[in-house]
């Protein structure tokens, strides 16, 4: 059984880095790295 | 005696204080309420795991799946992190009764005591025993240390409950959205409307989709949100 899963993704991972990662408005998690706000 | 030219410029000048008056108040309070008191510090579990430790030293999981996730790096799948006084949950938040959010859910409450927040239909099914837990449903706030919890909808199929996505609201006045496993749909304009999320975890158990700000027209974070997206 698949748990879980969305339909097809609205934005590709290479969207949302060059347009909010960026402007930084975005950013793509690395697991175990904490981060600070 | 005073004239009519004293008059008027004293008149205008009290109008353009009460003009100013709003906006001057309308200022202090967002600054008050958005000024950050101290970091809020977030690590990415794996999938759809999440710690998120407040201001104030609240210490949260999200959906913490570790046990056999092979993204959970080995530190967060030592026992001792959960049980550590330091580092031991007050609280454990489950958005859905899916495998790859709630397996390991009741180990670690176990371990560190934590209360488990979930639908009481999921409580249940989880097994955790009373004095464990926090039930909530979609509308309803729970409060743990320095933070409220709020359950928000989301879209996505789950037996038994429904599934949930949570704001947590830090007593600086910023908020975060964790969207769970969803959909786009029309309630996130109502998230945004009344939570104004500061932070937002978007495309939780996702696989590799990554939902981008400009494809959610519902959610539209001010120029301080952040957004965060992951990889499987």
């Amino acid at each position: 059984m698949h748990w879980g899963a969305l339909p097809p993704p609205f934005a590709t991972e290479a969207e949302v880095r060059k347009g909010f990662v960026k402007e930084k408005r975005a950013r793509i998690l690395v697991p175990g790295v904490e981060t600070k706000f | 005696m005073i004239d009519l030219k004293t008059v008027t410029r004293r008149l205008t000048r009290s109008l353009a204080l009460l003009a100013l008056l709003p906006a001057t108040v309308t200022s202090t309070l967002v600054a008050q309420t958005r000024t950050p008191s101290a970091p809020i510090r977030i690590t990415w579990l794996g999938r759809v795991g999440f710690e998120i430790v407040s201001p104030g030293g609240t210490r949260l999981l999200i959906d913490p799946w570790i046990g056999d996730n092979p993204a959970t790096p080995a530190a967060f799948k030592d026992s001792a992190h959960y049980s550590a006084p330091t580092t031991r949950p007050a609280a454990i938040l489950v958005t859905h009764a899916h495998r790859d959010h709630d397996a390991n859910v009741a180990h670690l409450a176990r371990l560190s005591d934590a209360k488990v927040i979930a639908t009481g239909d999921h409580i249940e099914a989880m097994k955790i025993p009373d004095g464990h837990y926090m039930t909530i449903n979609i509308g309803g706030v729970q409060h743990v240390g320095d933070v409220d919890i709020y359950a928000v909808p989301a879209m996505h199929s789950v037996t038994p409950g429904h599934a949930l996505g949570y704001v947590i609201r830090f007593k600086d006045g910023r908020t975060l959205y964790d969207t769970g496993d969803t959909w786009i749909f029309g309630d996130m304009a109502l998230i945004e409307k009344h939570f104004h999320p500061s932070i937002i975890l978007i495309a939780s158990g996702g696989g590799r989709a990554a939902v981008g700000q400009a494809k959610i027209p519902q959610l539209r974070p001010r120029p301080s949100a952040r957004i965060f997206t992951q990889r499987s």
